[in-house]
């Protein structure tokens, strides 16, 4: 049983406090369980706050992608390996990782949000920023991949020749 | 900077069941990181696969890439290594395999799909005696 009304203070971990509803924070497998784990009966609020082991910058991102989803159903429904498909991201989530992308470190708030999707444990946000991330390597060149992921080439001349010869089985 | 590599565990295993087939073939060459990602994790699920032998090519589809490999057991088992570099398991609703004349052995049938997890199988055959086969 949720109480919508309620409100939990997050402790980041670069010292900030952010008051949020609970009907935003239900919707983190980690918070909840820190709040059943604080034994709060019906009438009660949380006496301590819930340390996130999230940035503030970051969290203020989670939050924003919680306010906008926070009448999703839940319990999030388990994906089954049918659902491969990468191209349902919603519009409003689209426009929300668009705007990352003005930014000149996009990739290391993308990689951010999702360290903070799976240590809140929101399944929602994990899935969207994995499809988001495997829509930007869909059909890339090996080239485009590395820049996309900012790789290092590590392989020898020759390693790279007998990867591209095992390949080859592949028809373009 | 975080890399990808620094990212959770579940997420790249997540990430990985959403790339095709060829972008895994591609993936593969970006380093030694994303090699071993590549050959240690699973394809996902892709709605069918098929084996074909014709005359002297062993063909196999799956989603998006098609294999052609010649019918030797050299080859076969090359390509058998090859399989498990580019995933180590994958699920598939529908895998046909079609004989034309053909008889791929049960040992290496049994070997080549050994890491996969198929719903329905479908055997097609062109000729009335290949059924006792």
């Amino acid at each position: 049983r949720i109480y919508p009304l309620m409100r939990v203070t997050l402790t980041t971990s670069d010292g900030a406090s952010v008051t949020v509803s609970r009907q935003l924070t239900k919707h983190s497998g980690f918070i909840e369980k820190a709040i059943t784990d604080m034994a709060v009966d019906d009438n009660a609020v949380p006496l301590s706050a819930v340390a996130v082991d999230v940035d503030d910058a970051t969290l203020k991102l989670v939050i924003e992608w919680l306010t906008e989803h926070r009448d999703d159903a839940l319990p999030y429904p388990e994906k089954t390996d049918e659902e491969r498909r990468a191209d349902d991201i919603p519009a409003w989530d689209q426009a929300f990782v668009q705007k990352w992308d003005t930014k000149e470190d996009q990739q290391q708030t993308l990689y951010a949000v999702i360290t903070a999707a799976d240590k809140l444990d929101i399944k929602g946000l994990l899935d969207m920023t994995c499809k988001t991330l495997a829509n930007k390597i869909n059909g890339k060149t090996v080239e485009e991949m590395r820049e996309i992921l900012q790789l290092e080439c590590d392989f020898t001349e020759e390693e790279l020749a007998e990867i591209r010869k095992e390949n080859a089985w592949c028809e373009n | 900077l975080m890399d990808i590599f620094s990212l959770p565990d579940v997420f790249l295993r997540k990430l990985m069941k959403n790339v095709e087939i060829k972008d895994r073939l591609r993936l593969r060459l970006t380093c030694r990181s994303f090699n071993n990602l590549v050959a240690n994790t699973h394809a996902g699920y892709f709605d069918s696969a098929g084996l074909h032998i014709y005359e002297n090519t062993f063909t196999v589809c799956i989603g998006d890439a098609k294999f052609k490999v010649p019918f030797t057991a050299e080859a076969i088992e090359l390509f058998i290594l090859l399989r498990s570099r580019i995933f180590n398991g994958i699920a598939l609703k529908h895998f046909l395999y079609w004989l034309n004349g053909n008889i791929f052995p049960l040992e290496e049938y049994r070997e080549f799909t050994n890491n996969f997890n198929v719903e329905e199988l479908s055997i097609s055959v062109s000729r009335e005696n290949e059924l006792v086969k």
